[in-house]
């Protein structure tokens, strides 16, 4: 096994209590600290926690410059430090494993190049917004996509069932911007939703609470009114069933034979 | 990865203690509660005293307890200027009033402009009835405000939420088609009909059944059909019994016997009515064959309600074809020329 490892650890949304221990070890004991986070406050901790190893990896974005040239950048360098034979640990908001592309990939990169890589779970978005709105996964499934994914690749959804999308106010829009993405696909967004719920079927809008004393924001609205709504770049759309579950009792009656029943 | 930009994108408060250079005490203690579980744990259980402790300034407590991301956010990071909220900032509560009653619904949107304000406060979503039932993972606050909702809204929209009602026939339309889709299950007792007739009118079996009658008893309404298969072919009436009925995939027995019987049977033209008409138990090849030749009438009770019975039920069995409709069809043909005889 090679010098340098990686680990890649999460600051969670809202950092103030969501920091886990173990990632707070990490980050102080971490020869090379590189983080991507949303709040100054996370980004303060960090620095005072190591401040000799701490460096920010949102240098690499650019307004109008594609993001996934952004991460390979973030990638490139995540495995300069690891092949410099350094601890190297990569915070990242939220959970560093959700919705992260870089962190995954630097993992993979550096454990077929022989280092030892790994993860450390974090609370994502999708964790707020379940504990947030009061939904349970597990009542009648979920879906989770990233919005311009589950329209450019034609996800089939199913409509009894939730639907997260993911970046619905960065939907279309595969550069960055600190302010202002273009949204002008909403109404393809809209026209795909609209073939599986009526137009006035609930969406939540929902971005969680990022700094403490802050509430999350939810926004009620319908499926027809996405367009006319300001978009923030951290909405995460929560979709409700529009139908009940079809039952399959032909698969029920054969459960229970197996069991003996 | 993509958000990253948007939460740094919101304005400053202006000024504040956080100033380069400076220590900054409320910075610290935001880290300190972030890192540290013992003093997060006192600042939750009194946010005043704990921050009273660290020496925030007044300033920075109201900040801190005002709940404004763009305030907070603007002092940690020292930028200047007038506040700019950030683009989101409806927040929709919904608070239960003392003893119960309609919750009060509060909208807390500082900077949204009047035509979204509007379209927000709207809340269509909040009058549509068919949430209480369909959305049992709402939560409970939402439901109290449907339930108002829904008592004052005349109209429901539930075919709106309950596609599978209508969308099934479409899904699953072969178990409704089959009947439509396979002519030639039509079109074979019309080619062959000797081969159901024959069955009937097998000599030997006539033979028999006249030895072990007295002919005393024989019924020869029932026997006729035996004297003259071309007079029967009418009962079987196979263009309005056949298309039906799939008898091919739910009951096979029903085309393979009259293929063995006309292997078996003697040619009809060479045929001779018996003279002893066997009695109607003795027929029973006759009462047993209905229910084969009209399959449509047990199906539904025993094939369909395994897969989809919700759907196959009302389509299928009763309306199509009923013993009321096919056995009139078949018997009063025949008593008539019985009677002339």
């Amino acid at each position: 096994m090679a010098a340098g490892s990686l680990i890649v650890v999460g600051t969670g949304i809202r950092t103030v209590g969501q920091m886990t221990l173990e990632s707070i070890a990490w980050i102080r004991q971490a020869d090379k600290v590189l983080y991507v986070v949303g709040d100054p406050i996370a980004e303060a901790m960090i620095r005072e926690l190591n401040p000799e190893g701490a460096e920010s990896l949102s240098v690499f974005y650019g307004v109008g410059k594609q993001r996934i040239e952004t991460y390979n950048q973030m990638i490139d360098r995540i495995l300069e430090c690891v092949r410099d034979g350094l601890v190297t640990c990569v915070a990242s908001y939220g959970h560093p494993g959700v919705f992260v592309y870089p962190t995954h990939e630097a993992i993979r990169r550096a454990r077929a190049e022989g280092y030892s890589a790994k993860m450390l779970p974090g609370i994502s978005a999708e964790d707020c917004l379940f504990a947030d709105l009061n939904v349970d996964p597990g009542i009648l499934g979920c879906q989770s996509y990233e919005a311009t994914d589950f329209m450019a690749n034609g996800r089939i959804i199913d409509n009894s069932s939730s639907l997260i999308l993911w970046q619905i106010g960065v939907v279309g829009d595969a550069t960055f911007k600190t302010h202002g993405y273009d949204t002008s696909a909403m109404p393809l967004l809209v026209q795909r939703l609209m073939a599986y719920y009526p137009a006035n079927h609930p969406v939540y809008l929902y971005e969680a609470a990022v700094l403490p004393g802050c509430e999350p924001t939810i926004i009620n609205a319908n499926v027809a009114a996405l367009p006319t709504i300001p978009m923030s770049a951290g909405f995460t759309a929560y979709i409700p069933p529009a139908r009940q579950t079809t039952g399959d009792p032909v698969i029920v009656q054969q459960m229970q034979a197996l069991r003996g029943g | 990865m993509a958000n990253q930009g948007s939460k740094q994108g919101a304005g400053g408060h202006g000024g504040g203690p956080g100033d380069e250079g400076a220590p900054d005490t409320f910075r610290s203690f935001l880290i300190d509660i972030a890192t540290d579980p013992a003093r997060l744990g006192a600042f939750i259980r009194d946010p005043d005293s704990e921050m009273a402790a660290a020496e925030i300034a007044e300033a920075d407590r109201a900040i801190l307890k005002s709940g404004n991301a763009a305030a907070i956010h603007g002092r940690l990071t020292g930028q200047t200027g007038p506040v700019q909220p950030p683009v989101t900032v409806l927040v929709v509560d919904a608070q239960q009033q003392a003893g119960g009653g309609t919750p009060t619904l509060s909208v807390r949107a500082p900077n949204l402009q009047i035509p979204q304000l509007l379209q927000m406060l709207q809340i269509p979503q909040l009058q549509i009835p068919q949430l209480l039932q369909m959305m049992p993972q709402i939560p409970p606050m939402m439901l109290e405000v449907m339930v108002a909702a829904a008592a004052q809204a005349p109209t429901p929209l539930f075919p709106q939420i309950l596609p599978q009602l209508v969308v099934h026939p479409q899904i699953q339309p072969q178990l409704v088609v089959h009947p439509q889709i396979l002519p030639q299950l039509v079109v074979h007792p019309q080619i062959q009909p000797q081969l159901v007739v024959f069955p009937q009118v097998l000599p030997q079996l006539v033979a028999a059944q006249a030895q072990a009658q007295p002919t005393g008893l024989l019924s020869p309404l029932q026997i006729h059909p035996q004297i003259s298969p071309l007079q029967v072919h009418p009962q079987i009436a196979p263009l309005q019994i056949y298309p039906q009925i799939a008898p091919l995939q739910i009951y096979p027995q029903v085309v393979l016997p009259p293929m063995i019987f006309g292997a078996q049977a003697a040619p009809p033209p060479q045929f001779a009515p018996p003279q002893n008409m066997p009695s109607p138990i003795m027929l029973a090849p006759q009462i047993v064959v209905p229910p084969q030749i009209f399959p449509q009438i047990a199906p539904p009770q025993i094939t369909f309600p395994q897969i989809y019975p919700q759907v196959i039920f009302p389509q299928i069995a009763p309306p199509q074809i009923s013993p009321l409709q096919v056995f009139p069809q078949v018997f009063p043909q025949v008593f008539p020329q019985i009677f002339t005889r």
